[in-house]
């Protein structure tokens, strides 16, 4: 189980120019918007935390095409669903892979994102711990884009449309949470709280969904 | 004759029943070729290979 | 399985598509005669109303607003099923039925949005507002919208039918969360000007209409899936014999 899980996080994070690539593009959508909204210090600094995590969202969807794709066609995930390892679980193991090399250093990256955006140390401490909890979620919702879309030659696209809809909640909790934590009246713990149950309830849901579809695409 | 709000009323009806109505011919014009297209097989001599 | 579901009476037989079909065929004109029915005598009634005191003539919109509303929502319902059927019983017109509704449900939740936000006009003084049911029909029209992408992109049968059932049924999963979470973003921003769409009881002037254009709206979808559905059944048809005649040639 833990050769599958380090064997996966050395493959996705050598897959498309590794770690880097999901960085900078959050980078270019966070360094972008300044120059459509204006260099304004206190409007940046107040819809910060939405740009932080739409960019992270965006940035997140943008690696998960390739969850299964490069070994569904090596062949690979033929094998890996032919032994003993429940399909479910499998994808689970490889989505957590997946986000440790790709949403991880998002995360990581947000302090120095949050500085050019004149973010609070509050609101950038509380945009790291909610991107931290709420990412993984999407990863596992995507899994689930990423298996139907699997044989799909430009599936990639397909999976942007058919995730985005069902990623609201967690944008809208993970949002709803950095502002509880700046602005006083607006509670922190509740948005937070539905954040993580989110997450529990996608991993659970997403990886039992994905790995159904994969074991199905295999018979 | 709906008073002032016309401008609102007589498009949101006349886009439903243009979508109602489109959707309808749509799929019945689907319908009619694609009968058309099965009687044009079945004389070409292909049959179904079992009914299904 | 023909043995099988001809020695049984129950509504599998109708499970079969060529009974399917025959089924079909008698009961579309039916359908349509009635659907015909109610939405000349809804519209009567509609259009004789008195206007509302609150609304003004607006309330005409309704009519065909909160119907359409209800069959988009009835549509994801009846996908989900279908999803189940293919899922549990793999039977091809769960899968027939799931894609016929799509293209159908879409358009009805179009008609919503459209006839929402002209209706929204006059009433709150601007096209869209960011309200909780408004959004949520936005995103139920894209997750629309996703699956009928996804039902044209997957060419092989089986796998696009596994696939696209496994995605509505989690899209429908996923519909009262972003409803909740929705909401819920929404009374932290709650815009002053919904709290006037607050809901008086209905007149029965108005609800006798209403509720009978809600019917010819359901009639009307039922109407239209059925024939849609046909339709799927039909264009395998010719696919499998399009795929015989290849064979033949073939072999010959």
């Amino acid at each position: 189980m833990m050769a599958l899980f380090l064997r996966e996080l050395k493959l996705s994070a050598s897959v498309g120019g590794g770690i880097l690539t999901g960085v900078l593009f959050f980078l270019a959508i966070v360094a972008v918007m300044p120059f459509a909204i204006g260099p304004d210090l206190k409007l940046l600094a107040r819809i910060g935390p939405a740009v932080l995590w739409t960019g992270a969202l965006l940035a997140s969807l943008l690696g998960l095409d390739r969850l299964f794709q490069q070994e569904r066609e090596d062949g690979s995930l033929d094998i890996l669903l032919m032994q003993d390892i429940p399909p479910a679980l499998l994808v689970f193991i490889k989505a957590l892979a997946h986000w440790i090399a790709n949403g991880l250093p998002l995360v990581l990256a947000v302090p120095v994102f949050g500085l050019i955006l004149n973010m609070s140390p509050i609101g950038i401490g509380a945009s790291m711990l909610t991107l931290a909890v709420g990412t993984p979620a999407i990863t596992f919702i995507g899994a689930v884009g990423a298996a139907v879309t699997v044989s799909l030659p430009r599936g990639g696209l397909l999976l942007s449309i058919l995730i985005l809809p069902l990623t609201v909640p967690i944008l809208i909790f993970g949002v709803t949470a950095i502002y509880g934590a700046v602005e006083d009246p607006a509670p922190f713990l509740p948005p937070f709280l539905i954040l993580c149950a989110l997450t529990l309830f996608f991993s659970v849901l997403g990886s039992l969904a994905a790995g159904w579809v994969l074991k199905q695409s295999t018979d | 004759m709906f008073g002032e709000h016309a401008a609102f009323i007589i498009p949101s009806y006349a886009v439903s029943a243009l979508v109602i109505i489109a959707m309808c011919v749509r799929i019945m014009l689907q319908y009619k070729a694609q009968q058309r297209e099965i009687a044009r097989l079945e004389k070409a001599g292909i049959k179904r290979r079992s009914a299904k | 399985m023909n043995e099988t579901t001809t020695k049984r009476k129950s509504i599998w037989d109708y499970a079969n598509p060529t009974r399917f079909l025959a089924l079909a065929d008698r009961l579309i004109p039916v359908l349509g005669i009635l659907t015909a029915f109610c939405f000349a005598y809804g519209l009567y009634l509609g259009f004789t109303a008195p206007e509302d005191y609150q609304q003004g003539s607006t309330v005409l919109i309704m009519f065909i607003h909160v119907p359409a509303a209800w069959v988009a929502m009835m549509c994801y319902g009846v996908m989900t099923m279908s999803a189940i059927g293919t899922l549990v019983w793999r039977h091809p017109l769960a899968d027939i039925s799931l894609r016929a509704a799509a293209a159908i449900g879409a358009s009805f939740t179009f008609l919503a949005l459209l006839t929402g936000s002209l209706w929204g006009k006059p009433m709150w003084g601007t096209y869209w507002v960011w309200d909780a049911r408004l959004t949520s029909f936005l995103v139920l029209f894209i997750i629309y919208l996703g699956i009928i992408a996804l039902a044209k992109a997957i060419e092989e049968p089986t796998m696009a039918a596994r696939s696209l059932a496994i995605v509505t049924l989690i899209g429908s999963i996923n519909i009262p969360i972003i409803k909740f979470s929705v909401d819920w973003w929404n009374t932290l921003h709650q815009p002053a000007s919904v709290s006037r769409f607050a809901k008086p009881a209905m007149d029965v002037v108005f609800l006798y209409p209403l509720l009978l254009m809600a019917l010819g709206y359901s009639l009307c979808f039922f109407t239209l899936h059925l024939m849609n559905m046909r339709n799927e059944i039909l264009k395998r048809r010719i696919r499998t014999m399009k795929m015989g005649a290849a064979r033949m040639a073939e072999r010959a």
